[in-house]
Parts: structure tokens; sequence; C-alpha cells
């Protein structure tokens, strides 16, 4: 789909607008609440700026933590190296259960253990919908948020799901991923904020599927963006808690402190994929939470589809430049700032994006 | 998408070369004061950095990008690099004579609520294209240039305090000169000094906060003030103020459509009511989904169209 076929694809807009007239108002009453979110924020970006200026330190003693409790660290300098390390741990003709992850997507890690014969199901109902369809994400929280019910009901006969609503498609696919999660090989999930000081890794979710991908199987493996690395688990958790409180749902349902247990092998595998040397480090305060892509007028109307592989809307543009080196996409921002006022890092993605373009002005031929 | 490399050489080029985006010197489009008691000397020069001006013609032209954008006629548009000349006589050819006249009433208006508020005064050579675009396309150094002419000629003039028409060139020059220049004027958007009177205006307005005035400048609770003094009924939207929404204009030159669809998600937030903009860029974008939408600086002035 290119940006012309999404515009003219109206479940799209109604899709985000639906979600953005949801979440939106819930964001306000968390903030208005629990003011002491505002200061985790604050706290938060403080400490990330403090960790990506000395990265090579947090990354070192984040591995040495991990090992020290036996779990096996992993460094992927790219995209393909990441997918090479998982390859080796999962092997093939396994069945291997997913947590959603954008990072997973950033490497295209689950179309690449497909191709080594291995069975992989998403297991976020959403995502699983997307993957079904051989559709991207739409948004980064909420991949499936362009489909309709019907849509979804369609789709998901091909799991041999049959539902005449949400909560009876909702059951079947409860059912079927049971079976899936009992005979999985491998776990795999991202990490929505790791703890350097105790190797804990932290994952929040409303559906309960991450905590079953990630304690069923034999071997769990988590997919860490080195952005993640947190000194302590206090600022891991009010990562996690910021995190829910600014996409809209405060607080989350489950919050996950995986680590290493007996009987179950562990690895991590460290992402850099362009993070550790880029122009645009600013993004890597980045917390996922979504809001800045729903508040987006460009992205209102065009989705995900603004933008690279894996991520699209304002955000998105600036992490498609670090991690898949394309950038003229963001030639579709408005510059309008309404990210950057909406976002609970304050990350100036306008200027970001201007920077994109002085670079791409370059190229041009003047 | 039409090539951004072709919109931002043929932009720097037009700008560098004659101070102006379209091409041209400014007397071709700047004739609002010629019907207007102007004052040569003052303590506010009034700086409307063109764009008003400028707008009715980049309106003709976005018409037109809309219909080569994602067609197979596309391509062709790459030749217009080398038939620059033409650009501006044809453009004036297809641009609506009344889009002219409004943008000359608005600023005629602005500079007649300054006028009875403060000591303002004009000189049209002084009055120079703000170079907004060429910072918001990335390119500073054609930008810094630009500032450095714009700066050069209102330092040897002696300009200690301007006062500007639109949010554009006000966060032009109150921000983004002293970053790129040497300037260290005392900058103001009309709408922080104007002192309106009451007005005799029928009918509910809403308020569109160009994202500049909203975000970038915070003056949103200034202008509510001002409209408060006039006793114009106005409402506000939930996306208002520093959380406004975009019009789409700052896209139209490079993607019509998608420029004109994220103005129609505004429209449908801003309802019903008569619209008030305050930003030429806001207004004509907006009046591309066919919306009522009007210029504050008219309504802020009675109806003979001048402020008491």
């Amino acid at each position: 789909m290119d940006i012309y076929e999404a515009l003219a694809n109206k479940s799209i807009r109604n899709g985000i607008l639906r979600s953005l007239r949801n979440l939106s108002p819930q964001v306000e009453k968390n903030l208005q609440e629990h003011p002491y979110l505002l200061e985790y924020a604050e706290e938060l970006k403080k400490a990330k700026v403090e960790v990506l200026e000395n990265l090579d330190f947090w990354i070192d003693k984040a591995s040495k933590i991990l090992q020290a409790k036996g779990v096996e660290v992993f460094y992927a300098r790219d995209a393909s190296e990441a997918r090479n390390i998982a390859e080796k741990i999962v092997g093939a003709n396994k069945i291997v259960v997913k947590a959603k992850s954008m990072v997973s997507e950033e490497i295209h890690l689950r179309e690449h253990l497909e191709k080594m014969g291995n069975e992989v199901l998403e297991t976020d109902l959403g995502e699983l919908i997307v993957q079904l369809a051989n559709d991207k994400p739409m948004h980064s929280v909420i991949p499936a948020l362009h489909y309709s019910e019907e849509q979804v009901a369609e789709i998901l006969k091909k799991i041999g799901v049959n539902g005449k609503n949400a909560e009876e498609l909702a059951k079947g696919v409860r059912i079927f991923m049971r079976k899936k999660f009992l005979n999985a090989d491998v776990g795999i999930s991202g990490c929505n904020a790791l703890s350097a000081e105790t190797g804990r890794i932290f994952l929040i979710e409303n559906e309960g599927n991450i905590r079953l991908s990630t304690t069923l199987p034999k071997r769990y493996i988590a997919l860490v963006g080195i952005e993640k690395i947190l000194p302590n688990d206090e600022l891991a958790l009010k990562s996690v808690l910021v995190q829910a409180a600014f996409f809209g749902t405060f607080p989350p349902t489950y919050i996950n402190v995986n680590e290493k247990v007996d009987g179950q092998e562990m690895y991590a595998i460290f992402i850099d994929n362009g993070r550790k040397v880029t122009e645009f480090r600013e993004q890597l305060l980045c917390i996922r939470c979504g809001r800045c892509q729903l508040e987006c007028p460009v992205f209102q109307n065009l989705g995900n589809v603004w933008g690279g592989s894996a991520y699209g809307g304002p955000m998105g543009v600036v992490w498609t430049a670090i991690t898949e080196k394309r950038s003229e996409i963001c030639f579709l921002s408005t510059l309008c700032g309404k990210c950057r006022e909406v976002c609970p890092m304050k990350i100036n993605i306008p200027e970001m994006m201007r920077k994109i373009r002085r670079l791409l002005k370059k190229s041009f031929r003047g | 998408m039409i090539d951004p490399s072709l919109i931002v050489d043929l932009l720097s080029k037009n700008v560098l070369e004659t101070g102006n985006p379209l091409g041209v010197s400014n007397e071709k489009i700047n004739n609002w004061w010629k019907e207007t008691k102007i004052k040569s000397r003052g303590e506010w020069l009034f700086f409307t950095g063109m764009l008003y001006q400028l707008t009715p013609y980049i309106e003709s032209l976005v018409s037109y990008l809309e219909k080569f954008e994602n067609s197979k006629i596309q391509s062709i548009l790459k030749f217009a690099r080398y038939f620059r000349f033409l650009a501006f006589p044809t453009l004036k050819l297809v641009t609506p004579k009344r889009s002219v006249e409004e943008s000359n009433e608005i600023l005629k208006n602005i500079y007649s609520l300054l006028d009875s508020s403060v000591e303002v005064f004009y000189i049209p050579e002084l009055d120079t294209y703000n170079g907004i675009l060429l910072y918001d396309y990335g390119d500073d150094e054609s930008f810094a240039t630009h500032a450095k002419f714009v700066v050069k000629k209102l330092k040897e003039a002696n300009i200690k305090k301007i006062v500007t028409a639109d949010p554009h060139t006000t966060y032009a020059l109150k921000v983004l000169y002293p970053k790129f220049t040497d300037a260290d004027f005392e900058v103001r958007s009309y709408l922080e000094l104007i002192n309106p009177k009451k007005v005799s205006k029928n009918g509910e307005f809403v308020i569109h906060d160009p994202c500049y005035y909203g975000r970038y400048l915070e003056i949103s609770d200034l202008v509510r003030e001002k409209l408060k003094k006039t006793g114009i009924n106005y409402k506000d939207v939930r996306y208002s103020k520093k959380l406004t929404n975009c019009c789409g204009g700052p896209i139209e030159a490079l993607t019509p459509k998608i420029s004109k669809a994220v103005a129609e998600l505004r429209a449908k937030e801003l309802g019903n009511s008569k619209i008030l903009t305050m930003c030429p860029i806001c207004l004509a974008n907006l009046r591309r989904v066919n919306v009522d939408a009007i210029d504050i600086s008219l309504v802020l002035c009675n109806e003979s169209g001048r402020a008491e």
C-alpha cells in the first residue's frame, strides 16, 4: 500500500480517529488523577539522557548482570546479525510463540524464522490479525486498528476461528493459542525496559499473552533495543508506567518482570541497528507509547503507511532514518509540533525532521 | 508526493535571486499600502514578511500541483525548473483577483488596528519575504543567507522594533533570525499590540489557532483576551491553543492531496461555526475544503472595515 492508497482507505483514518477518541481523554485523566506520572516522565528522561551519553558502559553493565544470572547475551550490530543470532538459537521446525514487539518488526524476525521452517505465531491478538492478513502493524501499540469486526472475522477463519462477534472471536483465538503456548519450543518478546541493576526485563501488556509467551516455553529470547537499558528497577518500572499512561491504559493490566528462572534457557539479544552511532540520538529517548502517532494529523490520514518497513508516523520517520537509513518520507510532515507537545519525553521530532531534510538537501542538485 | 528536490531548489533559487519565493520583485505583489495612509516614521515598523501577499498566488499554484500529484503526468514537473521565468505572469493570470484584494484588505485592517493602538509606520522597501519556507524545507544555508540580507536592510534603516502580521513571520523574526543572524529586534505579533474596541458582529465564531501561535509562540490566551474586548461571540474546540491541530498548509506544495485531507480533518473538528484564522496559510488551506473562514483582522474591525 502506498500513501495515496492509504489516503483513500477510509478504514485507516476511521480506526485511528476511533482510537484517538477513546485514548486521548484517558491520557488526560491518567495525568490528572496521577500527577506524579509527569514527575516520573521527567526523571525518566534525565536517566535516559545519562544512559545514552555513556551507552557502552550501560550495555556492558547490563550484559554482565544478565550473564551472571545465567542468561546468554548477544550483541547484534544490525538487523541481519540479529536475525542470524535468533536463527541459531531457535533452529528449524520449531513452534515459536512471539509477543508483540516493534524491534522484532524492525529486524523482520518473524518472516525470517518462518523461512527457516519454523511455525511462528504472534500472540497479541492485533498482531496475530496483522500476521494472518500479511499486513503491516498500523500503529505501534494498536496494530490492527484499521480492521472492522467483520474483516477480523474473515481473517481469523485462516486459523479455523469462527465467531459472530468480537467476544466469540477472542474466545476462539484464546483456545487456538492455548494449544500453541503449551506446545511451543521457543518464546520471544521485546523489552519495554531493562534494569542494568538486576538484569530484569520489564514488559507491559493488557492481554496476558506476553507472560505465557515468555514463561511456558523452555527457551526464551528477549530482544532488547539498546536504548531500553535503564540504571535500575525503579526507573524501569517508572518507564513502563509512563508508557502505559501516555498510551492511555493506566495502570496496565499486567506488568511482567522477567528474569532467568530455573528450567528455562534464556537469551538476550541487544540490538544496535543504527542506534549507537546516529545523528538522531534524541529519538532514542522514545518509550514507544504511540501517542505522537495518534495525535498527528498526517498519521491520522495515512497511518503507518507513512513510514518505513516497521515504524511510521512522527516518531517512525526518525526511527526509520536511524534503522533503515531511509528518509525522504520526512517531507510529509507539516512540522506542526503536535508530536513534541504530546510526547512524554518532549522529543523535538519536528527539529529532527528538519535535520533529516537538511541532510537530504545536500543530495539535491542545487 | 511532488519531488521535494524540485520544490526546494526552485524556492532557494527564487529567494536568493529575487528575495521572493515566486521569483518576482516584491513591488509586483505588495500593493496594499498604496490605498492606505501609511506613516513613514514611528516606533514600530510594520513588517508583513510578504506572506499575506504571496498566499493567493501560492494557492493558485497548489491547485495546479494537485492535478499533477500522483498522476501519470507528474514527471512533467521536473521541467519546471527551466521555465521559472514564466511562472509569475502565468500565476497572475490564473489567480482570482478577489483573493488578492482580500489579502490587501486584511493587511490594511491590520495596519489600521495597529495605527489606532501604537505608533506604527511602514516602509515598503524594507518589507521582504521572511524566508520561512527555506527553513521548513531544511535549507538552512539559504535561509541564513536570506535572513542576513533582510536583517542588514533593517539595521541600515536603524529599525529597533518590528510588528508582524502573521505567525510564520513572527516566529522567523523573533526566534529564528537571532539564531541565524545578529538580529536583536524587539518583535511582536500585531495581535499582541492592538487594543481593539467593541465591534458589532453577529453569529458565533470558532477559533483555529495556528500552530506557531498556539505551540511555538504561545500567545493563544492573549488573542482570546483581545477578542473578549470586542464582544465577539467565540468558542474553542477540544484541540485548541497548545493542542491545536494543523490546517495542513505547510505541506500543500509537496502533497496538495494530503494537505487537503489534513484540512478536512481540522474542518470537522472546528464544526459549523464561522472559523476565525490568524494566518494566511491556514485561511487558504481550510478554504480548500469549503469551510466558512475569515481572517481575524476582518472581525476585529468595525463594519467600516477600519478600527476606530
